[in-house]
């Protein structure tokens, strides 16, 4: 194992010491069972949290390198275990069997792990060769690493408009810091960071599900989920989509299990992960804003006493864009030709409306394409399994959710005017990522209940063959 | 009771059946194309993987000629035609040396840089007076710009 892959992997591990704090603070490690089973989600919060302050730093003129992250870790840790020696309600410490369901679990996680064993020794060996891998995401990181900060030409002057000045820094701000350890700028090892969104993933939302939906399900759905080709095939090109859709299923998930259970810990965790969402990609704000909207409606219908701390992490997760939208203000940077803006205008909306029925059956086509595996086909199992079993509010969420953000995406090729067959060509393969990995992610709490169900229903006529067969077996 | 059960139990099976049948589909398909992947480059060099060219339609030879012609803190302005349509040449070469000279930083007017990077253009029809031009071949030139005190 090289220099450079080792100091990044240091980087990580100090990433996932912030996380830890955070899980430790919120309660959510206070068993050894429970502290196992976190570890993936402390990752995946420290990533996020990494990620959130690199970007917001990197407008204020800080870097953040290995000494800042130490200090960064060594503080929530601390504040970490502070929280939870204040915790004076005894938590038990009883032992927690491991069930047949975990042993499964460990076992589709074990493949799991072959899989990103083998990605690593891939993605090791790839240089930046993917065009906006380079071109937008890797300049910006290399830019990142060499000035310290994005306050300089390349994030504000017209020179550099085809870097896509108006996307925000959550990624290369994160490799900017990875360079940052690693003393060098390395675009090969840097795919290891990306890879690592891909664990982060993979152990947060099984941290996130935890005994709430079966173990051995939420494994088998990580397990599909980064086994569809274009997951690890996009993540490794250094486009910042899969990442996206990594952060803002996570969100998803945590705000559909906070509907499900109002479990308090779930909202700051949603607020982190859509926050981190929000400053990877401009659409990350679209696909939030499609979670937080229908919530609210719903919450407003049937549950008000709630609706005030949903607003509270709404603002929250607006607050963590608003530095980078003031940045973008003041040095005004465009999303280009996509303003949503545009949408208020009837007129064009009327001009441009024959570009609606080719998006729509390009997005289609693209969501229900063979490469995703059968990841739709389970997304929709899912939500029907969640409607048998009568979570009304799981089911209107996630369909929810999935409606908005398509018609959200519709819009977003409907208002521009790029070429519509070079957009589509050049984008929808990409941009359903987040659709098809936030509906998976959602599965196995959708389908949670009837499988607890069918268990129960499963032992019970086990039980009862049981006691019909004893006579025969064991006369008396 | 009995139909909820009959049917929970079903659409369990169903996500059973979909979850296994997608892993099964993919899996070594993917695992596949990253063994192809990692053949296709662990071959090179660390350092070539490292600074890779990116890969665009302008030679490699053409970025390292550039490369080598700027000095510290140099400003460059990229000259190239531009046909204003989307992956014009000029927007290309922008993006591609944008990058690849970093940390040396690219300027929007001419009069701004202190080197001139041509390509498929002559640099005396920018208007502006210059120390030395250095030539690869026709078309494709560095040119240090003369700034007036």
């Amino acid at each position: 194992m090289s220099r450079e892959v080792l100091l990044l992997l240091l980087a990580n591990g100090l990433e996932l010491c912030v996380g830890l704090g955070v899980v430790l603070a919120l309660g959510l490690a206070d068993t050894s069972m429970a502290f196992a089973a976190r570890l993936g989600l402390a990752y995946g919060l420290g990533l996020a949290v990494t990620g959130i302050l690199d970007a917001t730093f990197a407008i204020a003129r800080v870097a953040i390198g290995l000494p800042e992250l130490a200090l960064l870790a060594l503080g929530s840790l601390l504040v970490g275990l502070l929280r939870r020696s204040q915790r004076t309600a005894a938590v038990a410490q009883t032992a927690e069997p491991r069930t047949g369901s975990t042993l499964l679990a460990l076992g589709i996680g074990a493949i799991t792990a072959g899989l990103l064993a083998v990605a690593a020794g891939a993605y090791a060996v790839t240089p930046l060769v993917q065009w906006d891998g380079w071109a937008i995401w890797g300049t910006k990181a290399q830019a990142l690493y060499d000035f310290g900060s994005a306050n300089g030409p390349l994030f504000t002057s017209p020179a550099y408009q085809g870097i896509q000045q108006s996307y925000p820094l959550l990624l290369p701000a994160l490799e900017a810091t990875d360079y940052r350890a690693m003393g060098a700028v390395d675009g090969s090892v840097i795919h290891l960071q990306l890879l690592l969104f891909a664990v982060a993933f993979a152990g947060s939302l099984f941290g996130l599900l935890w005994r709430r939906a079966p173990s051995e399900l939420i494994a088998l759905c990580v397990l599909a989920i980064l086994a569809a080709s274009p997951v690890l095939g996009q993540l490794g090109s250094n486009y910042a989509d899969i990442p996206l859709a990594f952060e803002i299923a996570l969100g998803v998930v945590a705000l559909a299990r906070w509907l499900s259970d109002d479990e308090p810990w779930l909202l700051p965790v949603a607020v982190v992960f859509l926050g981190a969402g929000v400053l990877t990609k401009n659409e990350g704000s679209m696909f939030a804003a499609a979670a937080l909207l229908p919530l609210l409606v719903y919450l407003a219908a049937r549950d008000r006493r709630r609706v005030l701390r949903l607003l509270a992490a709404a603002g929250a997760v607006a607050a963590i864009l608003i530095p980078w939208r003031i940045f973008t203000s003041l040095n005004h940077l465009t999303a280009g030709d996509i303003r949503f803006s545009n949408a208020l205008h009837p007129e064009l909306l009327s001009a441009h409306a024959s570009r609606v029925a080719p998006t729509v059956q390009s997005l289609v086509d693209e969501i229900g394409g063979t490469s995703w595996g059968l990841l739709v086909p389970l997304t929709a199992l899912g939500v029907l399994a969640a409607f048998i079993a009568g979570r009304s509010a799981l089911t209107w969420f996630a369909v929810a959710w999935l409606f908005l953000s398509f018609a959200g995406l519709v819009l977003v090729y409907w208002i521009s005017s790029l070429p519509l067959d070079w957009y589509l060509g050049t984008s929808a393969y990409r941009i359903v990522a987040t659709l098809v990995i936030g509906g998976a992610s959602l599965t196995p709490l959708l389908a949670a209940d009837a499988w607890a169900e069918s268990k129960k229903a499963l032992h019970g006529l086990r039980r009862t063959r049981g006691r019909a067969a004893r006579p025969e077996t064991f006369p008396a | 009771m009995r139909a909820y059960r009959v049917a929970c139990a079903l659409v369990s099976c169903l996500v059973l059946v979909t979850v296994v049948a997608s892993i099964v589909r993919s899996l070594p398909a993917t695992t596949r194309t990253l063994v192809r992947q990692r053949q296709a480059f662990e071959r090179l060099p660390a350092s070539v993987r490292a600074g890779w060219a990116p890969a665009m339609p302008f030679s490699p030879t053409v970025i390292a000629f550039y490369a080598l012609h700027l000095r510290p803190g140099d400003r460059f302005y990229v000259q190239a035609p531009d046909s204003g349509k989307l992956g014009n040449q000029r927007a290309s070469l922008m993006l591609a040396a944008g990058y690849a000279l970093l940390p040396h930083l690219m300027v929007s007017r001419p009069d701004e840089a202190d080197v001139v990077l041509s390509f498929k253009a002559n640099p005396r029809t920018l208007g502006l007076f210059y120390t030395s031009v250095d030539k690869l071949v026709d078309g494709i030139s560095v040119a240090r710009v003369a700034h007036v005190a």
